[in-house]
Order: structure tokens, then sequence, then C-alpha cells
């Protein structure tokens, strides 16, 4: 059926959750943007053959609006019938073939759109996920786990990097415009409130020694460390850090 | 009815759905998948079952007549209105809602069947949320239609984030759930 091919495009979109893309569809891609492509060549024929349709019966509608003129007088009054008779069929056959490539059209033309919103549409929720795995990461299009970047198509990686990019240079003019001194946390968690400002986190992985306010602290893995939220709050959404929760 | 989105895909998935239509003109064409042929003879006053974004112009254009599906017949109704719980929304059709919301232009009383299924179903959804699931609930459970049970998951998040509050759990930091899942799909493999 036409728009199938479509179809399983959207499916596909359907199963992106919070943390699991499919692999990008090249071949489904491919087969939907062809299928369009033949489907615009095809309305293309089709309407070039309406007109040329409606060229012929306006010329022939045209003559028989006078028929005496176009008939020599001698001819007998029955043959005329007849004549006008055929003409009658034909028109209306022709007239049928006209409606038949209209629908036809129309049918195509519908499948054509049904087809690009499929195609939109797929593309704007996997841009809508990269978005919202970029935030999740902090911005750093360099962290997208490598078993997620082997799903994403190349136009997609670069969207990412650009995207990534894009914003910092956007903050940081936010930032040289309010607090040239000071930098803001832009990725901070809207929906989870910071209740306290210390936690009590333990290592993972080791990140060797970060800066804080307090001074330098050398974060090995195994050790756990009672530390300014903001300082590492990064580091446990990556999963480095496990934060270790007061019972 | 208000505009719907254009990127929105439950809304491209429902648009699905198929209505019955007798053909007014011959559309060749149609079965095929696009570029393979296109030769395939459809004739006039044949019956298909056309998608709906597809039998919806097409009607009004008048080159097919779109009937009301079976699913929103004025049978089907009434067997909604007389026990809407025991319906198997999964069954008759898995955007229920969605699509029934598309058809509304068509039949104005299908906003009304809607209505009354879905206020009737919705508390059985939040008093099994709250109640965890049991043998008696999962047959109501597996017949829900997707926005149903879209509820229903948020309804069992909401739930579990309060006993997590209740236990002084709710503000504790957790990597993002990316990560998390490719951490444990590396640790599979």
């Amino acid at each position: 059926m036409l728009g199938d091919e479509a179809f399983r495009l959207a499916k596909e979109a359907k199963d992106i959750a919070a943390d699991h893309i499919p692999a990008y569809n090249e071949e489904q891609v491919r087969l939907v943007t062809q299928e369009t492509r033949y489907l615009w060549t095809r309305i293309e024929e089709m309407i070039a053959s309406l007109n040329t349709a409606v060229a012929d019966q306006q010329r022939g509608g045209s003559s028989q609006t006078y028929p005496g003129s176009s008939q020599p007088y001698g001819l007998p009054n029955q043959q005329k019938q007849s004549q006008s008779q055929t003409a009658n069929t034909q028109q209306s056959a022709a007239q049928a073939e006209i409606e038949n490539t209209n629908a036809q059209t129309a049918l195509y033309f519908l499948t054509l759109n049904r087809n690009k919103r499929c195609l939109l549409a797929y593309h704007h929720r996997r841009a809508q996920f990269l978005r919202s795995l970029l935030w999740t990461l902090h911005l750093a299009s360099s962290m997208i786990p490598a078993s997620l970047s082997l799903r994403l198509s190349s136009e997609e990686q670069s969207y990412a990097r650009d995207y990534a990019r894009l914003n910092s240079t956007y903050r940081d003019a936010i930032e040289n415009q309010l607090c040239p001194s000071d930098s803001l946390n832009w990725t901070a968690d809207g929906e989870l409130p910071p209740r306290d400002l210390f936690i009590e986190v333990r290592v993972i992985k080791d990140c060797g020694e970060i800066v804080t306010e307090n001074g330098v602290v050398n974060l090995q893995a195994g050790t756990q460390h009672y530390l300014h939220r903001s300082d590492v709050e990064h580091l446990v959404t990556i999963g480095y850090l496990e934060h270790v929760n007061p019972s | 009815m208000a505009r719907r989105n254009y990127y929105d895909i439950d809304d491209i998935l429902a648009g699905q759905e198929r209505v019955p239509c007798v053909l007014r003109a011959d559309l060749d064409g149609l079965g095929s998948a696009g570029s393979g042929g296109g030769t395939s003879k459809v004739q006039r006053n044949a019956r298909w079952g056309l998608p709906y974004w597809m039998a919806d112009r097409l009607n009004e254009e008048d080159y097919v007549d779109m009937e009301v599906s079976p699913v929103f017949s004025k049978r089907a109704s009434r067997m909604y209105a007389a026990s809407p719980e025991s319906m198997q929304l999964r069954a008759i059709c898995q955007h229920f809602y969605q699509f029934g919301l598309q058809l509304g232009d068509m039949v104005p009383e299908i906003p009304h069947v809607l209505r009354n299924m879905y206020v009737q179903r919705v508390y059985k959804v939040a008093r099994i949320a709250q109640q965890g699931q049991n043998v008696e609930a999962l047959d109501f459970v597996q017949s829900l239609d997707k926005t149903e049970a879209r509820m229903l998951k948020l309804c069992q998040q909401a739930q579990s984030a309060i006993s997590l509050w209740h236990k002084n759990q709710a503000y504790a930091l957790k990597r993002a759930a990316v990560v998390a899942a490719a951490a444990t799909a590396g640790a599979g493999s």
C-alpha cells in the first residue's frame, strides 16, 4: 500500500525512549525518498496529460457549440444525430478519464505529503532526542557513549557537535554580559531542587584531581568524599561518582 | 478542533488506522509500494480499507465515499456505553483515543463516546497504579490502549516517586539514564 514505508519510519521514531535510540535507518529513509521522487515525476506527467486532455476537450466543445457552421448543408438529419451521439459518448469517456487522472493525482499528492510528514517527524524526533541527550551530558558532545554514537548517522553526530558549539558561544556571550567574573551552572537539573550544599560521594572511576573552593581533591576509585554539591554534580551524572545517600 | 502538531508521532501513527471506503474513481497504483510499478488496476466502486489520512482527504474531494470505521459504529458505541471498563480497547484499536479525535471532525458523537469511556476507565487506571498490580488488574491492564497505557505508566512513576520521598531518597543525584543504559550494555557484552 502507498505510504507503508513511511509508516515504518514513524513507528521506529516511536521507539525512541529517554535512554535508548534505534540505529539511524538509512535504508528506509532512502526507500521513502525514492518513492516520493517517483510519485512526484508521476504527478508531473499526469498534470501534463491532464492539460492536453482539457485543451483537446475545449477544442472539441467549441466545434460542437456551432454544429451548423461545421456541418455541410446537404447532410441528412439522421446522420447528423448519430454523429453527435458518438461524439457525446466519446466526450463522456474522456470526461471519466480526466476524473480518474484527477483522483490519482490527488492520491499521489496526498501520499507525497504523508511521506514528507513522516520523514520530517522521524528526523525531528531524533534531533529532539539528541538535544536532550546533550543537555543531560552537560553539553559536551564528546561525552556521548560509544554505544549510542554508533547508532547515529554522521549528519547527526556533526549536528550534536555544532549544537554544543553554538550553545557554548551563546552561553559565553550571556555570561560576559551578566556576570563577567562568574560562571553560571547552565545544566543544573531544574526538576531536582538542591537540598544539601554538601553531599557524600563514592568514586567509581578515577577522575584525577579536581579543584574546588576548598582546595584540590584527589578523586581515586574506591574512595569516599564529602564535597560541595555543585563541584561534583556533573561527575555524578556522567557516572564517574556515585551519590551516597544519608539514610 | 485544535490544530494537531505536524511532528506528533502518535498522531501520525493513529492516522494509519484503516477506514472502509467505496471508490468513486479508478485509483490505479493504490496497492503498489510506489517505485515498483504503479500498474495494478484498482477499479471504481471497489471497497477498500484505506488509511485515514488518505481516506479523509479523498473523501473531501469526492473521489471516495468514506464510511464510519466499525470501531466507532453506532452498535459499537452502544457497547462502549454499556460497559466501558470491560472493553478490550487494545484489541479494538491500538490508538483508540487518538484515532477517535481525528474522526471527531466527521462524526460529532464520537467526542462524547470518548469522554465517557475515558472518565470511567481512568479511575480504574489510577486505582491500579496506587494498589500495585494484582491478578485481577492484569486483564484490565492488557486491555488499555496506548493513551491509557501511558497514563498508567505516569501514575506508577509518580507513585514510586512518593515512596522514594518518604524514604528520604528523592534528592539523590543519579547518573543520566543514557549513561546507565550504555554501562549495562557494555557490561553485558
